[in-house]
């Protein structure tokens, strides 16, 4: 194959937090996970299935997470997707029959009619109600590279010092990637994109070869790199390599002003009918009675004010091609721009949360449809690559150290690390050291202590999700993450307190199993594993430390964050 | 002499709801959390006998947290087993602190290595413990992003174009999280000074 002026790597981050609620009929925060199946995951496939069926060549990168992974699998989740696709479908029916005088909105009914009976169809009867297995077959015919992530979406940068916790995260994450996708990973998305050293060392511990990470990642990397975000670098210690985010495409995508997704013939994602018509009209499919999203929109953006048009799916369709004509004119004047500069065709790698395609965008499944088939067919200049291909083809690259970075507000740890959040550190690190002390003096434990060890570690892996202290920074829900994020930690020290006593209570133990099924193969000897890299850095960091002192005291036995003795 | 401020913040009344969490956990420590180049969140707790077993004085003694700029330009190869050789003896920053909190501390340190220790000031030594500062509980080092590109680049290199990135905005669509603004510049600056 002919060496292209550039490539473009697509990175589709699919990730919501394991939410599941037993114990409730319906709960309100489920609905995220039926609203990324109904707008993005099978829009998605069924992209991916036009595709081959058309002959497309395509190379895409996705990362499923665990949480996400588990879910999709959940049986009790798949039933209540089930019963709420099939509401949707009925709801879209109601809708056909009110609107009948009403030609424009009775054409927008239908669509909503047909577009929920091909997810119903899609979802029961094409993918077999696994979503997962349906990507999966993608990755297996060579088409999509999924990518593993840490178990519940830490954000590591700020796990326990020692990083012990980063390190069963990512080991979780990786045994339960070879669970859901039958392979080893080849690539790692941190979560929020949050790098600091040692991750790289304990990816690579773990037969990662590439992560992704923010752009200044890269651009503030010591040395500096030489191709900036347009190639990846290579960790000095790990050898892992890095790949980041092009500001140039994530700006196309992401921004207020000048991103696609604000196009004014758009479809409006606020305006819906759950919040439009009469309550007691569209009661029955709300969440909890709840004014909320139903997912029937007949509004396009129109424009800044409240006053909006109907949507028109042909103008917004049309519209969509235009945007995918216009991102590969660009990445096409990108490659040739830098590649005057380079001795390789430059990368553009473009991640972008894979809810944003059809929830928040609803035109995004189409935009990528189209995009795969210009840069098939309407040019020669780009080629779709995943970051994998990349480095068959180009093994050599830069030597530097990444910064320590994220892709959330501010490009570090603000979102996670605030006011509103920051008290949950103390309690995440305090359980961390006590689970992981009690597991490394229980090497044979009775069958009931054993459970309880392993529920108290799948309680705080579920405590250290990011989206807890993402949600509490950004004010929405905010109630619902702070319970998720107490529930977990207390649970988790209760069953630590019963597994000291040598009492465990099995009822509750058994509820709490019940409740909270995601990695149901989990055994908390993962956290007994040695690992080279934590042990170097605790002596790295506290071992040996002399501190400073006015004049220095001569007794010892100072106590340390890292219990490791310092000379004093 | 170090400079005195007056730190931290006790407990917030958000980690008390229907799952109680613990208020103390009676065990000593001191961790540093890097928020961005110019701010490190610290968060501490002080236990009564790790106190007292410092010294006869010590309870009656002001608590302080002191950070240490310990930067290394360089470390050796195969550092991870060595020593940390610690240059910046005589840079410090002493704050007031409870025996249980957290503080977020604004410092002009981007790319520089942190370390931090909470103790208390002996007027006069005193059962082995020499008069000066007395550390209780030392945190783990803080590693500050750079914040700017490396002036260095790899000899015999060229520097790759790279595209001037434009403010973005951007948040999940489903649950608000997604890419921030940009890289950040140096725009922050110290409220505290190196002594």
């Amino acid at each position: 194959m002919a060496e292209p002026t550039g490539y473009l790597s697509i990175v589709l981050h699919a990730h919501l937090p394991f939410i599941r609620h037993p114990e409730h009929d319906t709960f309100l925060e489920e609905n995220w996970l039926f609203e990324a199946i109904t707008d993005c995951y099978i829009p998605l496939l069924d992209v991916f299935d036009g595709l081959a069926r058309d002959g497309v060549p395509w190379r895409l990168t996705m990362s499923v997470t665990p949480t996400l992974a588990a879910m999709l699998t959940d049986d009790l989740l798949l039933e209540r997707y089930e019963r709420h696709i099939r509401g949707l479908v009925e709801l879209a029916e109601r809708e056909i029959e009110r609107t009948q005088f009403d030609p424009e909105l009775h054409r927008l009914a239908h669509m909503y009619r047909n577009r929920f009976a091909h997810t119903l169809h899609a979802f029961t009867e094409v993918h077999g109600r696994n979503v997962v297995a349906a990507f999966r077959r993608w990755q297996d015919a060579g088409h999509l590279e999924i990518i593993a992530s840490a178990a519940t979406h830490a954000y590591m940068p700020l796990m326990e010092p020692s990083f012990a916790g980063a390190g069963t995260q990512i080991k979780v994450g990786i045994e339960a990637y070879r669970r859901a996708f039958g392979r080893d990973p080849r690539g790692f998305w941190l979560p929020e994109c949050g790098y600091t050293p040692p991750l790289d060392e304990l990816l690579a511990e773990n037969g990662v070869e590439w992560f992704m990470a923010e752009s200044h990642a890269l651009l503030h990397a010591m040395p500096r790199p030489r191709y900036g975000v347009h190639g990846p670098i290579r960790c000095p210690r790990s050898n892992v390599a890095v790949f980041a985010r092009d500001t140039e495409s994530s700006k196309q995508v992401w921004s207020a002003t000048e991103g696609y997704p604000g196009d004014y013939d758009y479809r409006d994602f606020y305006r819906d009918i759950g919040f439009d018509l009469d309550y007691e009209y569209v009661r029955p499919w709300l969440k909890a009675d709840v004014r909320g999203h139903t997912g029937v929109k007949y509004y396009r953006i129109t424009g800044p004010g409240d006053d909006k048009q109907l949507y028109n799916p042909e103008a917004a369709t049309a519209k969509a091609a235009l945007h995918a004509g216009n991102f590969m004119f660009n990445r096409e004047i990108q490659a040739h721009h830098l590649r005057h500069s380079m001795d390789r065709p430059p990368l553009v790698v473009a991640p972008y949360d894979a809810e944003l395609f059809g929830h928040w965008w609803f035109e995004g499944p189409q935009w990528l449809d189209f995009l795969v088939r210009k840069i098939a067919y309407d040019q020669t200049a780009i080629q779709l690559v995943t970051p994998s291909d990349y480095l068959a083809r180009h093994t050599e690259n830069d030597v530097a150290q990444p910064s320590p970075s994220s892709w959330g507000y501010g490009g570090y740890s603000e979102v996670w690390l605030n006011e509103s959040n920051d008290w949950i550190y103390r309690h995440l690190h305090a359980a961390e050291a006590r689970l992981r002390s009690l597991a490394m003096q229980i090497a044979e434990p009775p069958p009931l202590i054993r459970r309880a060890l392993t529920q108290a570690l799948r309680e705080l892996l579920l405590a250290q999700s990011s989206d807890w202290a993402f949600i509490m920074s950004a004010g929405t829900h905010v109630s619902y993450a702070v319970r998720r994020t107490q529930e977990h930690l207390d649970r988790c020290r209760n069953l630590c307190e019963q597994i000291e006593r040598g009492s465990v209570d099995e009822v509750r133990l058994a509820e709490a199993e019940s409740r909270h099924t995601v990695f149901k193969w989990l055994d908390y000897t993962v956290l007994r594993d040695r690992s080279e890299v934590i042990g170097n850095r605790a002596v790295y960091d506290t071992g040996s430390v002399r501190l400073a002192t006015e004049r220095e005291p001569a007794a010892a036995g100072i106590a340390t964050s890292a219990e490791a003795p310092v000379s004093v | 002499m170090p400079t005195h401020i007056d730190g931290g913040r006790s407990m917030p009344s958000s980690a008390t709801t229907a799952h109680e969490l613990p208020l103390t956990y009676n065990h000593s420590f001191l961790t540093l959390l890097v928020r961005d180049p110019f701010c490190v969140f610290a968060q501490w707790e002080v236990a009564k006998e790790d106190r007292h077993a410092r010294g006869p004085n010590g309870q009656h003694s002001a608590l302080v947290l002191r950070m240490y700029d310990v930067h290394i330009e360089s470390p050796p190869d195969g550092a991870t087993k060595q020593p940390l050789p610690i240059t910046g003896l005589g840079q410090f920053i002493d704050f007031d602190v409870s025996e249980r909190g957290s503080m977020y501390i604004p410092l002009a340190a981007p790319g520089r290595m942190l370390i931090s220790a909470i103790g208390f000031h002996s007027s006069e030594g005193t059962d082995g413990v020499a008069a000066g500062f007395v550390p209780i509980v030392v945190s783990n080092i803080a590693h500050m992003p750079p914040g700017q590109p490396a002036a260095e680049t790899a000899p015999g290199r060229a520097w790759g174009f790279v595209l001037n990135p434009g403010p973005i905005f951007g948040a999940h669509p489903i649950t608000g999280r997604g890419p921030f603004g940009g890289v950040r510049g140096s725009t922050s600056s110290s409220d505290f000074a190196w002594k």
